[in-house]
């Protein structure tokens, strides 16, 4: 009975709603009849006291769901309210309060998943059925399950702080988008003509500057190249629309690049869109590129040249990789990508997606009988096709190699060459492994001591062609005395296909090379920021990669490095992103899954799309870097690092980073707000500044050691209200200003001390 | 285990000492052969293949048209009609721009002793023996992720 209440209730308030609408302006409303009395809280199905209304909805039709299933569905729930089936439970996702000294941890008997903590606001996973329960402790102050969101921008730039950077919050002065900032993209599948790149009408204001099309082989190459053509008006790069037509294959690729673009400076297409990327204001350089590291390299010098003459600083974002290499950032590549780094010109690069690959193996021989046995397999569990094995040593060590083959069924070593293969050999060798009826199999050896970081190294191709009915696996055998090897297969993982004495392979050191493992790049690994969504054609869809949010998606790839340095550096939400696509790529229509809005200008219609990979975690960084260089425009990547180090977010799904960071999360969640604000406190004017007492009652001293010229000392309350201004003007060293903090109430605030050009902040407290 | 078969060993070492490629001291026009710098593992891969692309075509290098899965593996760039090789060359002091373009490689923008190089297919013999190369390194094809 008291549910009819309810629902009779909600429709008499939705009918005189509707009849208003109904009636419009200048016409009378019918008499209403007077209430009678109160609807209160003893008349309802239960107690909303300490939860949100979604929260409440939630329970009524959970009561619903488990009374009469016919009348709303499990799948029904998990859309409208975006829960997640979890061993056989629905959980939501959910923000808690609590009383002084609360964690979520004390929930665990009610089946809690604790989440991130931030202020006095917990998250966690809630199950749906202790939800009553939950609210009902002592310790919880308020529950609030959130509504469902798309997996958009607008998402992504509230987990990472960046919403508060555009805004402008306190203690930053003024709001940030990277304006004054070049950002560069090489990638492929740019759509030009994309609204995302127009300021946030999505028509006026064109943002594009340069692109070099590399796949473009009719076009004028830039000057100092020979190769691509280079659209330097708004109408020439219009007019191109897209690089797609030169590479004409519908990949991922098609669509790649219009979406990382997207992401580092889209303007959102549209007023009003959730769509908005991270530098929404900066200049875009578009590189379409065929991902050859030396034509990338050229990208890159390309970019930074155009920043230059235009006299802004620039970062570059570039979401590719390979496992070719070393690993240890001494390729040739990697040296030239690291030479071109510097104050102002930053390099952001994708860890890679093999976090979940067993690829790798390391090896140490002690013993003269010590030898590694591995399996190459492809993600069907075969050892056929291309296989492609990368294996290095210790500098001016040496080991050997052969490749075999292993009748899994039996077992039994079918063929073995007599010989083992020494990469000091330095030398290619092609050894048939199998002949039989026309069928050919053979590895191809190729060894050599790297003349560049002297490291033993051979890389083995083979290509099985056997069936693998035939039970005949490949089998690698590396032997070596006193020394150690790393080795990555580069077409699949490493298998013991349960054999003992054979070695499985490791997810670590599966970042990946052709830059991520250089030194002077910042490197960026994913976490799950949505996982799922409605799509435009009105369909539930999820991320192929599941995962809770906030935890590391599970494709990113994980360091360390070769020579051991912690990677990735940082990591972002990445799993899933909506961002631009090509329209004249067909990958995303009106009616795919992964297309969540389309917006139209004139007679043509363009998509919002989404992706997950370090590809998309790799733009929110590169963004990210271009509002910091917006306000510090000589910012070095160490200094970033920094920035990164003393203030990414951390949380349950993070647990506490080591000293030396962690070779998932690299130093965690990056933090655009409190990045932005930790710079400013590292001015170099702070170290010219004493700031007493602190907390302070009535006066505030600010000692200069040295001589201040135009110094502006402000204080802000904590909502960002400016509740004192002084433009002190010059002050020589020695002097000191007195601020009477008598009238304040009690509280924190923030002082800002802008003075020489650079800024300096404390958080004060007023007792 | 069973041992790999001993009637299997002549026909292995035959073909082993066939294959095995130390590409040096060979005079020909049309051999591919190590020059006066040290080589990536896979450039030295596509100097294999390209010599046995050559040899089956009987063509001249000049003239040579690779087959498409050669112009895959080794992410040839075809410029007006050209075939180039791209990578990086380490430099030192008696490296000549004007010569390398004087072969038709198109040098790029140098960095820290480092280029970017595109040669031309057709010029990667004249290539291996330019002096003020210390090191080629072979640009292998990156993946979006």
């Amino acid at each position: 009975m008291k549910q009819l209440n309810i629902l009779f209730l909600l429709f008499l308030a939705f009918g005189f709603n509707a009849k208003a609408q109904e009636n419009g302006t200048g016409k009378t409303l019918p008499a209403i009849p007077p209430a009678t009395g109160y609807f209160t809280e003893k008349d309802g199905l239960f107690s909303t006291k300490g939860m949100s209304a979604n929260t409440a909805l939630l329970l009524v039709d959970w009561m619903q769901l488990n009374k009469n299933p016919s009348a709303i569905g499990e799948k029904e729930l998990i859309e409208k309210y975006g829960l997640i089936k979890k061993g056989g439970k629905l959980y939501a996702n959910s923000f808690l309060m609590g009383i002084k000294g609360f964690t979520t941890a004390s929930l665990g008997e009610l089946g809690v998943l604790p989440g991130s903590k931030s202020g006095d606001v917990f998250t966690a996973m809630l199950p749906v059925e202790r939800i009553a329960e939950i609210v009902k402790q002592p310790n919880v102050r308020y529950v609030d399950i959130g509504s469902v969101l798309s997996p958009t921008m607008d998402s992504a730039r509230r987990q990472t702080n960046v919403d508060k950077v555009h805004a402008g919050m306190a203690p930053l002065n003024m709001p940030y988008t990277g304006k004054g900032v070049v950002v560069g993209i090489i990638d492929q599948g740019f759509d030009f003509t994309h609204p995302n790149f127009y300021d946030s009408t999505g028509q006026k204001n064109y943002r594009v500057k340069r692109v070099w099309n590399q796949f473009d082989g009719t076009g004028v190459p830039p000057a100092g190249y020979a190769y691509g053509g280079e659209y330097i008006t708004e109408a020439q790069i219009l007019n191109a629309k897209a690089d797609y037509p030169f590479f004409q294959q519908i990949s991922s690729g098609t669509d790649h690049g219009t979406h990382t673009a997207g992401t580092v400076a889209g303007a959102g297409g549209y007023p009003g869109s959730p769509y908005r990327g991270v530098a929404y204001e900066s200049d875009i350089v578009l590189v379409a590129c065929p991902l050859i590291p030396s034509t990338a390299a050229d990208a890159i010098k390309y970019i930074q040249d155009y920043a230059a003459s235009v006299g802004k600083p620039c970062v570059i974002n570039m979401s590719f990789g390979g496992q070719y290499g070393p690993h240890d950032g001494t390729s040739i590549s990697d040296r030239y990508r690291d030479s071109l780094a510097g104050p102002g010109k930053l390099l952001a690069q994708s860890a890679g997606n093999s976090g979940d690959d067993h690829l790798f193996i390391d090896h140490d021989f002690l013993l003269s009988n010590d030898i590694l046995y591995t399996i190459p397999v492809d993600a069907g569990g075969k050892s056929q096709g291309e296989i492609g094995i990368d294996i290095w040593g210790k500098p001016n060590e040496n080991f050997s190699v052969r490749v075999m083959t292993l009748n899994t069924k039996i077992p039994t070593i079918e063929y073995a060459p007599a010989l083992k293969f020494a990469a000091a050999l330095n030398t290619i060798i092609i050894d048939t492994i199998y002949s039989t009826n026309g069928i050919k199999s053979w590895a191809q050896y190729t060894c050599e001591i790297d003349p560049i970081n002297s490291k033993p190294h051979v890389y083995l191709y083979v290509k099985n062609n056997q069936p693998d009915s035939n039970h005949k696996k490949i089998f690698i055998e590396v032997s070596g005395l006193n020394t150690s090897i790393q080795m990555w297969n580069l077409t699949g993982t490493f298998s013991s296909l349960g054999i003992a004495g054979v070695t499985n392979g490791r997810t670590d050191h599966s970042i990946g090379e052709g830059g991520p493992c250089g030194n002077n790049v910042i490197t960026v690994g994913a976490y799950t920021s949505k996982n799922q969504w409605i799509s435009l054609f009105n369909q539930q869809t999820y991320t192929p990669f599941m995962a809770p949010i906030g935890e590391i998606a599970p494709f990113s790839s994980i360091g360390p490095t070769a020579d051991g340095r912690t990677k990735p550096d940082i990591t972002a939400p990445g799993n899933v992103i909506v961002s631009s696509v090509n329209h004249y790529s067909p990958r995303y229509s009106a009616t795919a899954t992964g297309t969540l809005k389309s917006v139209t200008h004139g007679s043509d219609t363009w998509y919002f799309g989404s992706m997950q990979g370090t590809s998309m975690s790799c733009p929110m960084v590169t963004g990210i870097l271009a509002l910091w260089l917006q306000k510090y425009p000589n910012l070095t990547r160490q200094q970033a690092l920094d920035m990164m180090k003393k203030t990414a977010i951390t949380d349950s799904y993070t647990g506490t980073i080591p000293a030396t960071g962690s070779n998932t999360w690299g130093w965690g969640k990056i933090n655009a707000f409190m990045g932005m604000t930790l710079s400013v406190e590292k001015a170099a004017v702070k170290n010219t500044l004493k700031v007493y007492p602190n907390p302070a009652s009535n006066e505030l001293h600010i000692a200069f050691d040295k001589q201040a010229n135009n110094t502006m000392i402000t204080i802000a309350d904590i909502t960002g209200k400016i509740v004192y201004s002084n433009n002190v003007g010059s002050l020589t060293g020695g002097s000191e200003q007195i601020v009477n903090m008598g009238n304040n109430p009690a509280g924190i605030y923030i002082l800002r001390i802008a003075s020489n050009g650079e800024e300096a902040v404390y958080k004060i407290v007023k007792q | 285990m069973k041992p790999f078969s001993i009637f299997l060993m002549p026909i292995l070492l035959i073909f082993f000492f066939a294959c095995c490629t130390t590409v040096r001291a060979q005079t020909a026009t049309n051999k591919i052969e190590l020059g006066s710098f040290p080589v990536s593992v896979d450039a030295k891969m596509l100097m294999l293949d390209l010599q046995n692309e050559l040899n089956a075509s009987k063509q001249t290098l000049k003239n040579f048209v690779p087959s498409t899965r050669f112009v895959e593996k080794y992410n040839l760039q075809k410029i007006k009609g050209k075939y180039y090789i791209s990578g990086f060359i380490q430099t030192n002091n008696a490296f000549s721009e004007k010569k390398l373009r004087k072969i038709k490689v198109h040098p790029g923008q140098p960095s820290g002793g480092i280029r970017t190089v595109m040669i031309p297919l057709s010029a990667f013999t004249s290539f291996l023996n330019q002096k003020g190369i210390t090191y080629f390194e072979l640009s292998k094809k990156l993946e979006v992720n």
